[in-house]
């Protein structure tokens, strides 16, 4: 007997269809499964077993093949459990062919039967939907992250019995109900801009950069609270639309890090890897085609504490997806693409010993030191980072400060303005900040006046600015004048805007 | 360039090592010409024989016409120039019976030598505030048509050579080693910029002379006697820096030392200077420039904005605010009470009309 059963896998976030056949004939019994499947789907047949037999099946005493078709792609991960399971049910004469025909299937087995999450299911519906499938069975712990897919109907199931009764026409499921998205607003941060003492420079950058979604570098001795700083951006991060959650969420399934209580990413994600951390754990890829840190910080923050600690190789693997905002890795038979359009966040000291620049502590580095420090960060990776601002060393004094801070909420709302502001005059261009504004866009919206103009030229003139910093002052003016209010770019912005590119000035060469 | 054969005399002598002092001095006083040499050398004729010594059958396979021409082409390939003692455009200063140069080579333009020079000298391991500080008193030097010497090492001097170039002026860095090689080797660009803006860069070692660590306390000698005054920024106990202060203090050039933290290892040397010459404490570099007869430039460049001169309401404040020390951004934000953007706005502005400068520390200064 012969039977089909329709699945769907994933390459990258974007997936391809899978039909698994089952084939049960006389011979000496055992299971066999085709089909380049990694460990997880050879295994399979260990967990279908028992799974059957709990489920009060009864397992076909013969020789089962089992081929996952297209049999020349690599299938990985535990969601053809299911299809397996109810292809031998099938080919066994419980289920009926034809209505089987209808769905396609995922889903993990337990040894008692039961139906497990899988990973990804949200950006693999979506690509069932647009290649055609629209009736899916699920386990019904992805039922939420599978109720944020437009034009389906899916039915969730909890047990394989379930699965068969379900098929065979014995019992009646609801489909899933549509879920409803509401923003969390800011994400879950332990801490607020409120307990922040001074750092009026930093702090007023910080709001910049995520008003405009610009990249930032935080530089300053050690505790000046460069950590602490960055780690208060969750607090005002903008709230995240629908449209970009669902960006996050395909990826955050991909990689098993969706909470599936909620089904969908509610805020916007800050992820901060160790300074030990692998270019492929950046950047993604590896055996199982996995996002790497930079494609689940998508839509959010990718915070990178001590910059020149890194390996210099894992940073400039950073280089193309801050410019283009995705990330091709190209693995040895196939080439997945990941979304990777984050706000970098890095922090770093001054020099090795952090004392460079302080009032209080002497600087003992070398030259040569200094050098080979600042030699781990290429010019080009830090042409990419927009900002850049230096945390003052804290005084005790101000530790004891009276006054409290502006706390992040009412920051957080300004960023929200500015952001509403962006959007609506990006409706057109398919961009949402400044911080995305490119070639033509940039003529047509960051165009100065005659005054903004002379002030900017004579900036270049003064401060011996590097040309590649022009459309960084451009776009950070833009996101000044956003946050103003203002329909045009104007001197005062531009000036505020040439503040922060101490880089460019040969800082670290004469004071 | 056609050299008078009197100053091939003292490339030839100087293409061989190890001629000591006398035997130096016995042939420079009893050769006019390169070619009497040559000549001399290979007839092995009694003068030759009695300045060359011990040393007679090494040096006549050495002073040959074929050395010459070779040490003229290696010059000529790597675009170096020397001038001797014997002619015109040697700096005079330099002419003394004790430790006057051979030699020396140099890329650049020689003119720069003829301009007003004042040393600015320092320590390697210099403090920040060092580095700020040279920088300080080059740019003011050059803006004033002072040439800025120094020895083109890591810390104070590389500072004082950029601030120099950075401020529009000349350069002039005497090197301790030979013209084919960049040391510190992150200097490499400073080399080019110096040659580039019109200055100079001069030793008295071959080209082909790798940096050894007793060469640079002898360049320090040729620093003390082209400039008109000695400013040491910084110098720890043991410091070149402070080999060429007494250097020059014995050619009679004013030496001014800066005064440092007491606490800073890297001001050890220049205060205990300070300690037994009083008089040289140099207190800003219009005192220098006095000290030495160059008026001061009228107004510096950089504040000549009508903005800048008469500064009015926040900007104003601003600027008296740093005059009293409230330098941070924290620290002008709490004494102007003002909020950080408009704050941030007005420096920027200030900033960049070139009244005032954003340093290291997120600190700004006049």
């Amino acid at each position: 007997m012969l039977a089909r059963v329709k699945s769907y896998g994933l390459t990258g976030i974007a997936g391809y269809p899978v039909t698994a056949e089952v084939d049960i004939s006389h011979g000496m019994s055992g299971v066999s499964v085709v089909g380049l499947g990694d460990a997880a789907v050879r295994e399979a047949k260990s967990r279908i077993h028992p799974a059957i037999e709990n489920s009060g099946y009864k397992f076909p005493f013969a020789k089962i093949v089992v081929s996952l078709a297209p049999a020349d792609v690599k299938k990985e991960g535990s969601q053809y459990d299911l299809p397996m399971a109810l292809g031998i049910l099938s080919a066994s004469g419980y289920i009926e062919d034809g209505r089987l025909q209808e769905f396609a299937v995922l889903g993990e087995l337990g040894l008692n039967g039961e139906v497990r999450p899988v990973q990804g299911v949200l950006p693999l519906i979506i690509s069932a939907e647009q290649a055609g499938f629209k009736r899916f069975l699920l386990p019904a712990q992805n039922a939420r992250e599978a109720g944020f897919a437009e034009g389906i109907e899916a039915y969730a199931v909890a047990t394989l019995r379930e699965a068969a009764e379900f098929l065979q026409g014995s019992r009646t499921l609801t489909p899933v109900a549509k879920s409803t998205f509401s923003s969390r607003g800011h994400a879950p941060c332990d801490t607020d801009f409120k307990y922040v003492r001074g750092q009026a420079a930093a702090k007023r950058a910080i709001e910049i950069a995520v008003s405009g979604g610009h990249n930032l570098l935080l530089i300053g001795p050690p505790g000046a609270g460069k950590t602490m700083l960055a780690k208060c951006i969750p607090g005002i991060m903008p709230d995240l639309s629908y449209r970009e959650a669902l960006e996050v969420t395909k990826i955050h399934s991909v990689a098993g890090i969706l909470d599936g209580s909620e089904g969908i990413v509610l805020s916007r994600p800050f992820r901060t890897p160790h300074h030990s951390a692998s270019a492929p754990a950046l950047t993604g890829g590896g055996k199982n085609s996995r996002p790497g840190e930079i494609s689940l910080a998508h839509n959010g923050v990718l915070f990178l504490d001590e910059l020149p600690e890194y390996s210099r190789h894992a940073l400039e693997t950073l280089r193309q997806p801050l410019e283009d905002g995705v990330i091709t890795v190209a693995r040895a038979n196939q080439t997945v693409e990941y979304p990777a359009r984050f706000m970098l966040v890095a922090s770093m000291n001054p020099c090795p010993c952090g004392n460079f620049g302080s009032k209080t502590h002497a600087c003992k580095c070398t030259q040569n030191e200094m050098r080979k420090y600042l030699g781990k960060l290429s010019a080009p990776l830090l042409d990419r980072i927009d900002l850049h601002v230096e945390a003052d060393s804290v005084e005790y004094a101000d530790l004891h400060a009276e006054s409290e801070a502006e706390c992040s909420l009412r920051i957080r709302e300004r960023v929200n303005r500015a952001r509403e502001r962006q959007r609506q005059r990006y409706a057109s261009c398919g961009i949402l900040c400044n911080d995305e504004i490119h070639g033509s866009l940039l003529k047509k919206y960051c165009s100065l006046g005659a005054d903004a103009e002379r002030l900017l030229s004579r900036a270049f003139d003064t401060l011996k600015l590097s040309a590649r910093a022009y459309t960084r002052i451009l776009k950070v003016a833009r996101t000044i004048a956003d946050m103003a209010e203002e329909e045009h770019i104007l001197p005062s912005h531009i000036a505020e805007a040439v503040q922060y590119r101490t880089l460019d000035r040969k800082y670290w060469e004469a004071g | 360039m056609e050299k008078k054969d009197n100053a091939l005399l003292a490339l030839l002598l100087d293409s061989v090592d190890g001629l000591s002092e006398k035997s130096y001095q016995s042939f420079i006083t009893s050769y006019r010409t390169a070619e009497e040499l040559i000549a001399s050398a290979g007839e092995c004729d009694k003068i030759f024989l009695q300045a060359a010594g011990k040393m007679a059958a090494y040096l006549k396979l050495r002073f040959t016409r074929e050395r010459l021409n070779e040490a003229i082409a290696a010059l000529s390939d790597k675009a170096i120039k020397f001038v001797a003692p014997c002619e015109e455009e040697f700096p005079k200063s330099l002419v003394n019976p004790n430790g006057c140069p051979r030699i020396l080579y140099y890329k650049g333009d020689l003119a720069a030598l003829s301009t007003p020079m004042i040393g600015v000298v320092g320590t390697r391991q210099c403090s920040s505030a060092g580095v700020a500080a040279a920088a300080a008193f080059a740019r003011r030097f050059a803006e004033s048509g002072v040439t800025v010497i120094s020895g083109m090492a890591d810390g104070i001097d590389s500072a004082a050579h950029r601030a120099a170039i950075d401020a529009g002026g000349r350069t002039v860095g005497v090197l301790g080693h030979g013209l084919e090689h960049v040391y510190p080797p992150g200097n490499f660009s400073l080399y080019r910029e110096t040659t580039a803006t019109g200055g100079l860069l001069l030793t008295e070692k071959r080209p082909d002379l790798a940096p050894k660590p007793w060469f640079f306390p002898e360049r320090n000698r040729i620093i003390a006697g082209l400039c008109r005054a000695v400013v040491v920024i910084e110098a720890k106990a043991k410091s070149g820096a402070i080999i060429t202060a007494e250097r020059a203090r014995d050619c009679g050039v004013p030496v001014f030392v800066l005064p440092g933290s007491v606490l800073s290892q890297a001001a050890e040397g220049s205060n205990r200077y300070l300690a037994e010459n009083p008089g040289s404490i140099a207190l800003s570099p219009e005192n220098v420039l006095q000290a030495v007869g160059i008026s001061a430039a009228a107004s510096c460049s950089r504040v000549n904005e009508a903005a800048a001169d008469h500064p009015e309401g926040e900007d104003a404040a601003i600027i008296a605010a740093i005059r009293q020390g409230f330098v941070t951004f924290d620290e002008l934000l709490a004494a102007l009470k003002t909020d950080a953007a408009r704050l941030n706005e007005k420096l920027g502005m200030l900033v960049i009309l070139g009244v005032i400068r954003k340093t290291a520390g997120n600190e700004y200064h006049i």
